[in-house]
């Protein structure tokens, strides 16, 4: 049955945008996965693994990626390279004092060759926390003006309000179209 | 009355009467005991006492101190007696004015009661005065209304005559307009006549007309004839002239001319006929025309009489309609006017019966009024009758109180002479307060200093208590301090017993830490030894067959079993973290094979690589999965898994 379906799928010819989530552990990915899928806030526990899951947004088709962000397995993220459309990477903006790996993360990750294509989506979430680094210094924390030939964009979200989300997929979605 | 008197005496001496009565002398009594005697002759215990008296009397001279004693007895029991006899007086003139108040009282209630019946009496008297109002008022009404009726009355006869000598005038006007009317049809006739001979004359007219032109034209004729005759006879002169000769000619021309002649005579006598008759035509024409105006003028008038006739009839029907106007007016007036006085009279029906109620209402009151004051009139009747015995009673009560009066005068004297007493005794005392003063002041002035001297000693006292007060303070901060100083102790001997336990249990961790060291490093022995039973067990797995990597291993073990154990614990301390790590991974491979296995196959796709990764999958067994997933995937096809894994097999058996 999952054949017949997958194959008639295929047939239409409706591909599902394929996206990472990706960031450091306790960034908030879980949580904007389920908002971006339910429009609710879950409460979630530290991911050992991954979490996948269809997002349908302006009439587009998206199979999220939200893969752990743990030290002990941030080295797999490459396994899930191949075929990526975009990569959202989300940082906690209340955590500047690892700020630094966060951006070694970032930029290990973007010179892999299977992502050369991809486009970049950074959220700088956590902006409900008072005292947390504005837009502009989570920028020149992650040294993104050294990012060349990349379409990509910044925005600053909080998961728990759901501020920022909607603006952001709005640019990525027009983003994707624009790429075809 | 008699006990307020009794009351005032007995407060102005402050004795009671008894006593009083007792000192009074024995002639007193006596008198006292006669004026009783008389007083009440009635009554048994009187005369007994007097008879007792008599005997006392008697007996008196004998001894003079048992006259005495007897005599206070008697003197004591007349006391007595007399006290009981104005205690039953007392309530005697109590009942009885207890009795005139409530004979008072049903008086007053009588002549209350008098005053409702007048009351009610005036009221009735008002009813009766207002019922004959009421009928008088009916009667001047229906005065009124008969009045009023007969009015109506004669209006509508008025209307009545009014309406027939309408009705006659309508009928006049109607004969008359009959009348014109035949006249009419009898001037439509004449009419006719007149059309017809007017015809007749424009016919005449015409055919004279006719006649004229007709003359007119043979006259034309024949005067053309007579110029042609005269143009021959010029000729022929002419022509005889010519011819002079023509003697023919001339018998000719006088032929000629005599024929002329006859020619003329004929035409003069034609001439003359018509001239007749054109004057004949002329005069009938005349006439005719002369009749013509006759009829012409007769029509005229015969129409103008038509016209004001017409008119008149127009008008007498103008009349006529205004006349049934009238007549309906007043038939609805008659109507109204006879509705008003069916109503007029049921009015008066009403208002006679209402008054006729309102009259038999009245008299059922009067009656009832009069059944009242009846009533009322016995009541007060009754009341007079009791008003009377309660006077006859209140005559005797007077009576009584007059007599009772006369003992109470005699009361007085003696209670005067009482007073006289008292006089006396009150100027004593008023001596005696005047000394009582004196010594109140002479003890105020000693109280005042006996204050003075109160005050002086409490203010000593307020120094004392202060002094008191100030000393208690002192020996309470005496006690603080004692009890501070004893607590300074304690705490000294708690600090001693402190460093004491210190120093104890300081050597009770070193016994303690010596002993955990000991005991630790029994424990790394322990473990030491297990380490290297690990490691022999591991080598002599590693040692077994089919294993490709033997050979390796053995190497890398061989050197490993060489070395000493200490070395052994060093490296394997690197191993245990990594098996945190390890754990870590085996949740993740655990999570990745689970969703591996539940994904879509697009998933799955995805995930292969994961999981190859994590298992250190060889390519070939990766691209196995991977096709196996495609041919899932896929229609058609052979199963790829069957190939590879004979490919695999043989590669596991070299």
């Amino acid at each position: 049955m999952g054949v017949l379906f997958s194959y008639f799928k295929s047939l239409i010819g409706a591909r599902e945008m394929r996206i990472l989530i990706l960031g450091l552990d306790g960034a908030g990915k879980t949580t904007i996965l389920y908002r971006l899928q339910v429009g609710e806030v879950v409460t979630t526990i530290p991911t050992i693994g991954f979490n996948v899951e269809q997002v349908t947004y302006k009439n587009l088709k998206f199979q999220v990626w939200d893969l752990g962000g743990q030290t002990s397995i941030r080295p797999y993220w490459r396994c899930y390279y191949s075929n990526t459309d975009a990569i959202i990477y989300v940082v906690d903006s209340a955590d500047k004092e690892r700020m630094g790996i966060s951006k070694d993360e970032l930029f290990h990750m973007l010179r892999e060759e299977e992502l050369a294509d991809a486009i970049l989506v950074v959220l700088a979430n956590k902006q409900d926390i008072p005292g947390c680094m504005s837009l502009k210094e989570v920028h020149q924390a992650l040294g993104l003006e050294a990012l060349k030939n990349r379409t990509f964009q910044i925005f600053k979200t909080s998961a728990t309000k759901g501020e920022g989300l909607d603006m952001a997929m709005e640019w990525l979605a027009n983003a994707l179209k624009n790429r075809k | 009355m008699f006990a307020s008197l009794k009351n005032k005496i007995r407060e102005e001496t402050g004795s009671d009467l008894s006593k009083l009565t007792a000192k009074i002398t024995s002639s007193t009594v006596q008198k006292i005991e006669s004026l009783r005697g008389r007083s009440h002759q009635g009554s048994t215990s009187s005369l007994n006492s007097i008879v007792s008296s008599d005997g006392v009397k008697e007996d008196g001279p004998i001894h003079s101190e048992e006259f005495r004693r007897r005599l206070s007895k008697i003197e004591s029991d007349f006391a007595r007696k007399l006290e009981q006899k104005e205690q039953e007086w007392r309530e005697l003139v109590k009942e009885k004015d207890k009795h005139l108040q409530a004979l008072e009282k049903e008086k007053d209630e009588a002549y209350r009661q008098i005053s409702n019946l007048k009351d009610s009496l005036n009221i009735a008297e008002e009813f009766k005065l207002k019922i004959i109002e009421h009928r008088e008022n009916s009667e001047q009404l229906e005065t009124l209304q008969n009045q009023e009726l007969s009015k109506i009355k004669q209006l509508v006869l008025l209307r009545e005559q009014e309406l027939a000598e309408k009705t006659n005038a309508l009928k006049d006007a109607n004969i008359q307009l009959e009348k014109l009317r035949s006249e009419v049809s009898r001037l439509r006739r004449q009419e006719e006549l007149l059309s017809d001979v007017q015809d007749d004359l424009e016919s005449l007219r015409h055919s004279s007309g006719r006649d004229l032109a007709h003359l007119a034209t043979q006259l034309a004729k024949s005067e053309q004839e007579r110029k042609y005759l005269s143009d021959l006879v010029v000729i022929l002169r002419q022509s005889a002239n010519e011819s002079s000769i023509d003697e023919k000619a001339v018998s000719e021309r006088k032929l000629l001319e005599q024929r002329l002649e006859e020619a003329h005579l004929h035409l003069a006598d034609i001439k003359t006929s018509w001239s007749d008759k054109i004057a004949s035509l002329e005069t009938q024409v005349g006439r005719l025309s002369r009749q013509a105006a006759e009829e012409g003028s007769e029509r005229r008038r015969a129409i103008q009489d038509r016209d004001k006739l017409l008119e008149k009839l127009k008008q007498l029907e103008a009349e006529l309609e205004c006349n049934q106007l009238d007549l309906h007016n007043k038939e609805t007036k008659i109507r109204r006017l006879t509705d008003d006085v069916k109503e007029l009279s049921a009015e008066l029906k009403f208002l006679r019966t209402e008054n006729e109620e309102e009259i038999t209402f009245l008299r059922t009151e009067l009656d009832n009024a009069k059944m009242e004051v009846k009533v009322v009139r016995k009541n007060l009747d009754n009341t007079e009758s009791e008003l009377d015995k309660s006077e006859d009673e209140c005559s005797r009560l007077k009576l009584s109180v007059e007599s009772e009066h006369t003992t109470n005068s005699s009361l007085r004297q003696i209670i005067t002479k009482l007073e006289k007493e008292l006089g006396e005794e009150k100027s004593n005392s008023l001596n005696v307060q005047k000394t009582l003063t004196r010594v109140t002041s002479e003890k105020n002035t000693a109280l005042l200093r006996n204050a003075e001297v109160s005050q002086q000693m409490e203010l000593v006292k307020q120094d004392m208590r202060r002094q008191e007060r100030d000393m208690n303070e002192l020996l309470n901060k005496l006690t603080q301090l004692e009890d501070d100083n004893t607590k300074l102790k304690e705490s000294m001997l708690v600090e001693q017993k402190l460093r004491n336990s210190i120093t104890e249990l300081e050597d009770q961790i070193i016994t303690s830490y010596k002993l955990v060291v000991i005991v630790s490093l029994q424990n790394i022995k322990i473990l030491q030894l297990r380490l290297a039973d690990m490691k022999k067990t591991l080598q002599q797995e590693l040692r077994t067959p089919g294993n490709p990597n033997y050979h390796s291993d053995l190497l890398e073990n061989s050197s490993a079993a060489i070395i000493t154990p200490t070395q052994v614990s060093t490296k394997h301390f690197p191993s245990v973290v990594r098996r945190d790590e390890d754990d870590v991974n085996f949740k993740y491979l655990k999570h990745v094979v689970i969703k591996f296995l539940t994904s879509r196959e697009y998933e799955a796709q995805h995930l292969i690589k994961a999981i190859s990764t994590l298992l250190k999958f060889t390519p070939e067994e990766e691209k196995l999965i991977q096709d196996t997933l495609d041919w899932k995937k896929s229609w058609f096809g052979s199963k790829p898994k069957y190939v590879s894994s004979q490919k695999q097999k043989a590669y596991t058996n070299s």
